[in-house]
């Protein structure tokens, strides 16, 4: 809900339920829907409730970009749920785990560093990910989570020469909380 | 003028180009659009953290056929023209990139600053080309600071659509940037206020907390 909000401050958008479409318009139940679905379409869209709740419709002037950078991808992967401190738009190739964990890193927060502890195993590039951490200079952060990682549960093994040129790049100042993770 | 579409894509060639990872802020413009107050803009503000990360840009839109524009006349006023923080100003047809790195003319880009940047875009291509989009109270600090022909509009603009914007937050950051260099930042902020009095209600404490800092 927060995130709406702060997304659309600028934009004015229209908080709706279905019924209201109804009486609005003067059109039956099914109308109501099939107008609401032309226009998820061009994605003026978003929605919020359902199930046993009533479904609560925020219709945008402007189409608005779908969440696809580090908290979607967190919220997605990982038993962590964040609320965003930032809306993050990725254009182009997918965002990956390896920037998502640098990310994590980088914020120096210990629910960000927790969820980062559940993408060790999603691991896919070590050299990307070598070279992300050096970028952002926490690459001794990433060595205290990978060997608490080892400590506590079953991970797949970082290559012996990864693992040497991160020691070697000794830059953050991160400390990892073990009990932080728990 | 480029459009948000445009840029877009402009940057998405940068990103596929660029032989690292690069970070960057954006302010001005650029940040506007993004943040969906302005269709189009003429210039691209970016700040960059470090020299190496700006020449290997500089690099990149070189090859796009960017060329340098030396003079900064009719763009900026001559104080900031003599400033040894000016931009890099690079140029192809309508469009221009204002590259700057660090400071932006007296100004330092702080770290509050940078946590404050609400909106993240990355170009992930080759490379990831990441950009932080400063919050909307940056943007008003850096506007009435930088005071080119439509920075005032600009900043018209944000107050009125914006009406949670914390200018508490604004005197703050001007005050804590002219304690370390920026001496003229209060004034700069003093006489836009002033300006945009006669358009939207401020408090009196508002300038009151300017003048006791001064």
């Amino acid at each position: 809900m927060q995130i709406f909000k702060y997304y659309n401050r600028h934009i004015p958008h229209m908080l709706t339920i279905l019924s209201q479409i109804q009486e609005q318009r003067k059109i039956k139940k099914q109308s109501a829907i099939n107008y609401i679905h032309r226009l998820k379409k061009k994605g003026l869209v978003r929605t919020k409730g359902g199930r046993n709740q009533i479904r609560f419709y925020y219709i945008d002037e402007i189409p608005q970009a779908k969440e696809n950078g580090l908290y979607a991808n967190l919220n997605k992967n990982t038993p962590i749920k964040l609320h965003p401190n930032f809306i993050h738009t990725v254009i182009g190739n997918p965002y990956s785990t390896e920037q998502a964990i640098t990310d994590c890193l980088s914020t120096n927060d210990s629910r960000h560093h927790a969820a980062a502890y559940f993408l060790i195993n999603k691991i896919k590039d070590w050299k990307r990910l070598k070279d992300k951490v050096k970028y952002a200079k926490v690459a001794s952060a990433l060595i205290q989570l990978y060997d608490l990682s080892r400590k506590t549960r079953k991970t797949i093994r970082m290559p012996k020469i990864i693992r040497n040129a991160l020691e070697n790049s000794d830059e953050s100042k991160i400390k990892i909380n073990e009990y932080d993770l728990q | 003028m480029i459009t948000t579409q445009d840029q877009d894509e402009l940057f998405q060639i940068i990103a596929n180009k660029l032989p690292n990872d690069i970070e960057c802020i954006a302010f001005g413009g650029t940040a506007m659009m993004f943040k969906n107050y302005k269709r189009v803009t003429k210039d691209i503000d970016l700040v960059f953290y470090k020299e190496a990360d700006r020449d290997n840009f500089i690099r990149v839109i070189e090859s796009l056929g960017y060329a340098q524009k030396n003079s900064l006349i009719n763009i900026y006023s001559e104080k900031k023209q003599q400033s040894n923080n000016k931009p890099l100003m690079f140029t192809r047809g309508e469009e221009r990139f204002d590259l700057f790195c660090i400071n932006i003319f007296k100004t330092t880009l702080s770290l509050a600053m940078i946590k404050r940047a609400t909106h993240i875009r990355d170009y992930n291509k080759k490379s990831l080309f990441r950009i932080k989009i400063l919050s909307d109270e940056d943007l008003v600090l850096l506007k009435s600071i930088t005071n080119r022909e439509k920075d005032f509009e600009d900043i018209k603009d944000i107050c009125n659509l914006n009406k949670q914007l914390d200018w508490q937050v604004i005197i703050k950051e001007a005050i804590e940037q002219a304690k370390n260099a920026d001496d003229f930042i209060l004034l700069d902020l003093e006489e836009t206020m002033k300006k945009l009095k006669e358009h939207i209600f401020l408090k009196q404490e508002l300038f009151d907390k300017l003048y006791k800092a001064m």
